[in-house]
């Protein structure tokens, strides 16, 4: 049970996660069928998951929002942004319920009254009450129909044709027998034999005139059963079902077998069987009995055979008063092998449409760490192989052999590495899914009108990447709905059109995955930035005015500027981009920003594809040997000592007539001075946010993909390094963190 | 003859026609304890359908057809196939044991 339980969970957080967003692609095109369809379904799926549970609070409220889109479905109920309002509240509430369940295993207590607001709501949907109208008279049965009956209409689809046959008194002597042409109706899912008026008794009663009238439907459509009566076309109407009479139904509302269901219902009724057989104390078996019943009864309902219940409440009793499982177990088993057919035929529908049936594998992140780990490991025991080759020298024949084991275990060890890289890969769709809700309910709260366009959202990187990623790019899609697009008004008088655009693309460049976040705003003002830079101390003014536009923005992503007029609940602390920075800086990547006045703004973020595997430059200071990750590198340059000039303390290098600010590694981490000797020295150029920057080193030794591992101990207190990586020879690499260090 | 009569037991086999509506109505009119065996009827005829609606006698054995069992049973009285059934009156020769029989145990076997 406790695996169906999870499989529950699961299940219904991704048809959760697919009922958002259907509701916004419903949104934008208010004649989506296909969002309408998808919906429909993915409520009907949930409320089969629901029903076999306990919770009927949940089954009720997914129900009636079921229902809803029925009628939205058949065109009776027009899709409008409130009704979608309130299908979104459907979903919230489930998901309440769905982190409720996951940690109580049950409802809320107040579930109950949180179920009936909201249906009240979602009944309140207007239009529903005008196809009543146009109902012919002689369907007007349809209104008055049993719990069993709509049962197995809703059950059975959702186009339905209706027949009333009112056969010609005189049509025995014709030779036509209406019950039988009602036989040969397809896919008859409801017939009612009614006598047109009250029979008189049987003495007063001429046999041979028809009294009866039919009422039927059928799950087939009105052009395939309407044939059937064509002997009798003036005794008989065909018409189609208008969705809502089967809809709104009273509570509580039966459920329909949701697909899948059938699979999981089996699973419940053969452990409810396996229960039975299990040996148990005489006291037991009543309390053993009464659960299965119980179970078997959900079940049911959950398939859409609550009428078969009164046979399973009969067993159960005759199992009671034998006082053994055997009238029980028999008739589960006689269930089982019904419902056993039904999940049968649903595969195989199920194998008409194009589904995935490949179901994703989950593993804990840890276990994929800890493989990673070993992997390490083994990176490092294969490096002590290339010295053993060395030793083997004199024994030419063994060391060829040596040096070909070993290359082969360097390409496998290399491929694992990828592959267990691979299993921690996601595609960003899990970042980017939230941010559509976000943007329609910050836009709806803030009065504009904006249309979020997402793409590259199948584009992988690490799961730690992503992690990374989250809270900036909320950030950053925020500053957009916010400050970024104007309200509508402004928008118009512009001349732009009403509803902005923002447009979040993700794709994988090389070692890096980018995700650009542009709109269409009011773009930001350079001047502000400079003049609020300058007010924050941030730079001084003379730099400022220096600073071209391109080269201003930048500055934007410092702590305390930011240009927002005013601070609002939405964004605009002025923390905001500096937090963007901070968190993308410490993944290894960054920000750029540009931004064109009454444009827009376009904020790019670039973050390493892995975090775990960081490409390093092995650089020399004071014989010591360093890391430097070599996204932070621009250029490598070699210059003339003596082009280095010193103002104060200050250093400087003009390249490319650029001036360069200069730092020397060797003072920054405190070791002894002294020239890396002849007339040049090395210099990296890096570029973290904004201005490049120079970095002195005594020379470049190595490119590496290191598998960095976080300083521990007191080590863990150095703010200077990001950790340390292990050469070849097995010597251990500290890797500099530059953000820190300069 | 699709319907059978035995004693106080109207049996219903295969295609039951418009023509047996009549006798049908006569028999049942006679019989006030009739007992009605619908099992083995595969096909039954609107008018008899409507006699037997007319007649409001319970159904001691409901037919096997699927399609008669969900839509027609609904229509007709339900009877209490458990009761004692008189002794048959028949002598006729058919002594296969009807569902009726089966339902009524031993008492149901007639004179030999």
């Amino acid at each position: 049970m406790s695996e169906l339980f999870d499989q529950f969970l699961v299940e219904s957080r991704e048809l959760l996660d697919g009922i958002g967003a259907g509701l916004l692609r419903l949104e934008r095109s208010l004649e989506d069928k296909a969002a309408i369809n998808e919906l429909f379904r993915a409520f009907h799926t949930l409320k089969g998951g629901t029903a076999l549970f306990d919770w009927p609070a949940f089954t009720h409220l997914v129900h009636a929002a079921e229902d809803l889109l029925a009628s939205v479905r058949s065109g009776d109920v027009a899709a409008t942004a409130d009704l979608i309002d309130r299908l979104f509240a459907v979903a919230d509430q489930s998901s309440r319920w769905i982190d409720h369940i996951a940690e109580h295993r049950g409802l809320p207590a107040d579930a109950g009254e949180r179920a009936r607001v909201l249906e009240e709501r979602l009944r309140a949907a207007p239009g529903e009450a005008a196809p009543e109208t146009a109902l012919p008279d002689a369907f007007g049965w349809l209104r008055d129909l049993s719990r069993e009956e709509r049962e197995a209409l809703r059950a059975a689809g959702p186009s339905l044709t209706a027949v009333a046959y009112d056969p010609d008194p005189e049509c025995f002597f014709n030779g036509d027998d209406p019950l039988a042409l009602c036989r040969r109706i397809p896919r008859l899912v409801l017939l009612r034999v009614e006598a047109a008026e009250p029979l008189p008794d049987l003495a007063a009663l001429d046999p041979y005139r028809c009294r009866l009238r039919f009422r039927a439907v059928s799950a087939a459509p009105a052009g395939d059963v309407a044939p059937v009566f064509r002997t009798a076309p003036d005794q008989v109407r065909v018409a189609p079902v208008p969705a809502d009479l089967v809809g709104p139904a009273p509570a509580p509302p039966p459920a329909a077998p949701a697909p899948g269901a059938a699979a999981m219902a089996e699973a419940i009724l053969g452990e409810q069987r396996r229960i039975l057989a299990l040996d148990a104390a005489p006291g037991e078996l009543e309390g053993r009995f009464a659960s299965v019943e119980r179970t078997a009864l959900n079940v049911l309902t959950a398939l859409g055979r609550a009428a078969e219940g009164a046979a399973v409440q009969a067993a159960a009793a005759s199992a009671r008063a034998v006082g053994r499982p055997g009238p029980l177990a028999n008739h589960l088993a006689t269930l089982l092998a019904a419902v056993a057919a039904e999940a049968t035929e649903a595969k195989l529908n199920e194998h008409a449409e194009p589904r995935a049936a490949r179901r994703a594998l989950r593993v804990e992140p840890e276990r994929v760490d800890r493989l990673l780990a070993l992997v390490g490991e083994l990176a490092v025991a294969k490096n002590r192989l290339p010295p053993l080759v060395r030793q083997a020298e004199g024994d030419r024949a063994l060391a060829r052999t040596l040096r070909e084991v070993a290359d082969t275990i360097d390409g496998l060890s290399d491929e694992l590495q990828n592959a267990v890289l691979r299993l921690r890969m996601l595609p960003l769709a899990t970042v980017l899914q939230p941010l559509p809700r976000m943007v329609r309910d910050l836009a709806q709260r803030l009065g504009k009108r904006i249309d979020l366009l997402v793409g590259g959202e199948r584009t992988e990187a690490d799961k730690d990447v992503l992690d990374v990623l989250g809270e900036p790019l909320i950030h950053l899609v925020r500053n957009a709905v916010d400050h970024g697009i104007e309200a509508p008004e402004r928008r118009a008088a512009a001349g732009k059109p009403e509803a902005g655009t923002i447009r979040i693309d993700a794709r994988q460049d090389k070692d890096s995955v980018v995700i650009e976040i542009a709109d269409d705003g009011g773009g930001i003002d350079a001047a502000a930035v400079r003049r609020k830079a300058v007010e924050n101390g941030v730079i001084d003014a003379a730099r400022a005015a220096a600073l071209s536009d391109a080269e201003a923005l930048p500055l934007i992503l410092l702590p305390g500027v930011s240009t927002a007029r005013a601070v609002t609940d939405v964004s605009g602390r002025g923390v905001g981009m500096d937090a963007v920075r901070t968190a993308v800086g410490l993944a290894g990547g960054r920000v750029e920003i540009a931004s064109e006045l009454g444009r827009g703004t376009r904020v790019r973020l670039v973050l390493p594809l892995t975090m775990v595997i960081t490409p390093v430059m092995v650089v020399e200071a004071a014989d010591g040997l360093f890391g430097v990750p070599t996204s932070a590198v621009a250029e490598v340059a070699k210059v003339p000592a003596t082009d280095i000039r010193r103002v104060k303390h200050a250093e400087s290098v003009v390249l490319r007539g650029q001036l360069i600010p200069v730092f020397r590694l060797r003072r920054l981490l405190a070791l002894p001075d002294g020239e890396g000797g002849g007339g040049t020295v090395t210099v990296l150029v890096l570029r973290l946010d904004r201005e490049p920057i120079g970095l002195v080193v005594d020379g470049i030794r190595d490119r590496l993909d290191a598998v960095l591992k976080p300083l521990s101990g007191v080590l863990a207190t150095l703010r200077g390094y990001s950790g340390t990586a292990e050469l070849s020879d097995g010597r251990l690499l500290p890797v500099i963190n530059l953000r820190e260090l300069l | 003859m699709p319907v059978r009569y035995d004693g106080v037991v109207a049996r219903f086999e295969g295609l039951c026609g418009v023509e047996e509506a009549l006798p049908l109505s006569d028999w049942l009119l006679a019989t006030p304890d009739a007992r009605l065996d619908l099992g083995p009827c595969t096909e039954l005829h609107t008018a008899l359908l409507q006699v037997l609606m007319a007649a409001r006698r319970p159904v001691d054995v409901p037919p096997e057809d699927e399609f008669l069992a969900r839509w027609i049973s609904p229509s007709l009285a339900s009877g209490g196939g458990v009761e004692p059934v008189p002794k048959a009156t028949s002598a006729g020769g058919d002594r296969r044991r009807s569902a009726v029989a089966r339902l009524a145990g031993d008492r149901w076997k007639g004179p030999a």
